[in-house]
């Protein structure tokens, strides 16, 4: 027996080493993650389980509705397309003078990013983190580091890939940072997630910058990770303390970050920096 | 022998019921709410068949809790064996308590658990500044009576020790 004088110490301090040496190996070696996104296959029925119960009341409310709802939302969709069309109409004649344009300023004319619309089926129920599981995975070409957008804006980036699911850390998460500029002045910074569900940092801010209350911030493509010119978060509360050296920003994200079930990864251009600058910028 | 090997099959779907409930998704409001169910039914079988379930159990648990959670690899197996080797030394003790005492200690054990995880999260990032960590130390308390007399009852019936 081994437990007949007390818990057996030596195994204790066994395990206590195995557990620091895998947390170890976690954080420092990409190959670790890697593989462990394939034993992650172990637990997808798990997630799968958790999922049902939502999966199953969005099925019964699909079949019983009303016609009468379903003849409203009709209609609502179809202005909202007429709408929509118009406007890109539009967009297409000012894409093509934009190009042209930017041809005339010997530009690199900007690539349309591919998009792939992912279904939500998991939250994670860890409050120390923000993630949330989508139903594609490497077997649908994804890769890590692939931003992830709902109508709203920017969502997260895909940071965990297995073969069915992949992981998605949104950018509330406290180990999110996200490079912006303000469309209004062209001031560019990093927001920050700060483990809250509905507040954002920007940190850093020199006293003297320009930026107010509803400045809209979008992704400024520095770092090479977010595609440019995406809507990110949206100023909520300038704080101008004198006896602090930066300002105390807070936003809010302009993506619906807990209601969207559905999200759109984009593929990732090729990369448009060298290679070790890019990966510079990964960490 | 056959008897105890369908003991330990029965404590390993309690183990595989109590992954289910860590994942099952709360509102937000709730997020903090939720008890360490892992924890929970880890102590108590700690507890109740002490030369079944043990370190490698605890181990072995938390390594499948941290692929469910997708954080750290290795931080619910650090934080899980400790607290399972803490319960080890306390189980003598905590048999004798009336359930109430149990959950002041189970909340405890809980808070070390949440510590490790918050100074994690330091580690990895920044952390929050609320003390909210710690709410599900509380709930796990609470909790504990529910999850003892069920489970008690089920050790009952299949007579396990």
């Amino acid at each position: 027996m081994i437990f007949r004088n007390g818990p057996s110490k030596a195994l204790f301090l066994l395990l206590i080493m195995a557990a620091l040496f895998v947390i170890a190996l976690d954080l420092n070696s990409p190959k670790f993650r890697e593989g462990r996104s394939y034993v992650n296959l172990i637990i997808t029925p798990l997630q799968w389980l958790v999922d049902m119960p939502a999966r199953l009341a969005d099925n019964v409310s699909d079949v019983v509705v009303s016609r009468s709802t379903l003849v409203a939302e009709n209609n609502r969709l179809r202005t909202e397309a007429l709408e929509l069309e118009q406007r890109v109409l539009q967009n297409a004649a000012l894409t093509a003078e934009n190009r042209r344009l930017r041809a005339l300023l010997n530009a690199r004319s900007r690539i349309d990013s591919e998009v792939r619309l992912a279904e939500l089926i998991g939250v994670d129920p860890n409050p120390f983190q923000h993630e949330i599981l989508t139903n594609l995975g490497s077997q649908d070409g994804i890769t890590i580091g692939q931003p992830a957008l709902d109508s709203g804006g920017v969502m997260g980036q895909v940071i965990s890939v297995a073969p069915l699911i992949s992981r998605v850390m949104l950018i509330t998460d406290s180990r999110s940072a996200v490079p912006v500029e303000s469309v209004r002045t062209g001031f560019r910074s990093v927001v920050l997630g700060n483990g809250n569900p509905d507040s954002l940092e920007l940190d850093f801010v020199p006293a003297t910058t320009d930026i107010r209350v509803g400045d809209t911030l979008f992704t400024s493509g520095l770092g090479g990770r977010f595609p440019k010119g995406y809507p990110v978060a949206e100023v909520t509360e300038v704080t101008r303390d004198p006896g602090r050296p930066f300002l105390v920003i807070r936003a809010i994200p302009t993506a619906r970050l807990d209601k969207s079930r559905h999200l759109l990864l984009v593929e990732r251009p090729p990369a448009l920096l060298p290679e070790q600058l890019s990966e510079a910028s990964d960490g | 022998m056959a008897e105890a090997r369908g003991g330990s099959l029965i404590i390993f779907g309690t183990f595989i019921i109590s992954l289910f409930l860590s994942q099952l998704p709360l509102p937000d409001l709730l997020r903090w709410a939720r008890p360490e169910w892992v924890l929970l039914f880890l102590v108590y079988w700690v507890m109740r068949a002490p030369s079944r379930v043990g370190l490698f159990y605890a181990f072995g648990l938390g390594l499948l809790l941290d692929l469910a959670q997708g954080g750290v690899t290795g931080l619910n197996a650090l934080s899980l064996t400790l607290v399972a080797f803490l319960a080890q030394l306390l189980y003598r003790r905590m048999r004798m308590f009336p359930l109430p005492q149990q959950g002041i200690i189970i909340a405890l054990l809980t808070g070390l658990n949440q510590l490790l995880h918050y100074w994690m999260q330091g580690l990895t990032g920044t952390h929050g500044d609320s003390l909210l960590f710690l709410l599900p130390a509380v709930f796990s308390g609470l909790f504990w009576p529910l999850i003892f007399v069920f489970l008690d009852r089920l050790a009952r019936t299949f007579d396990l020790n």
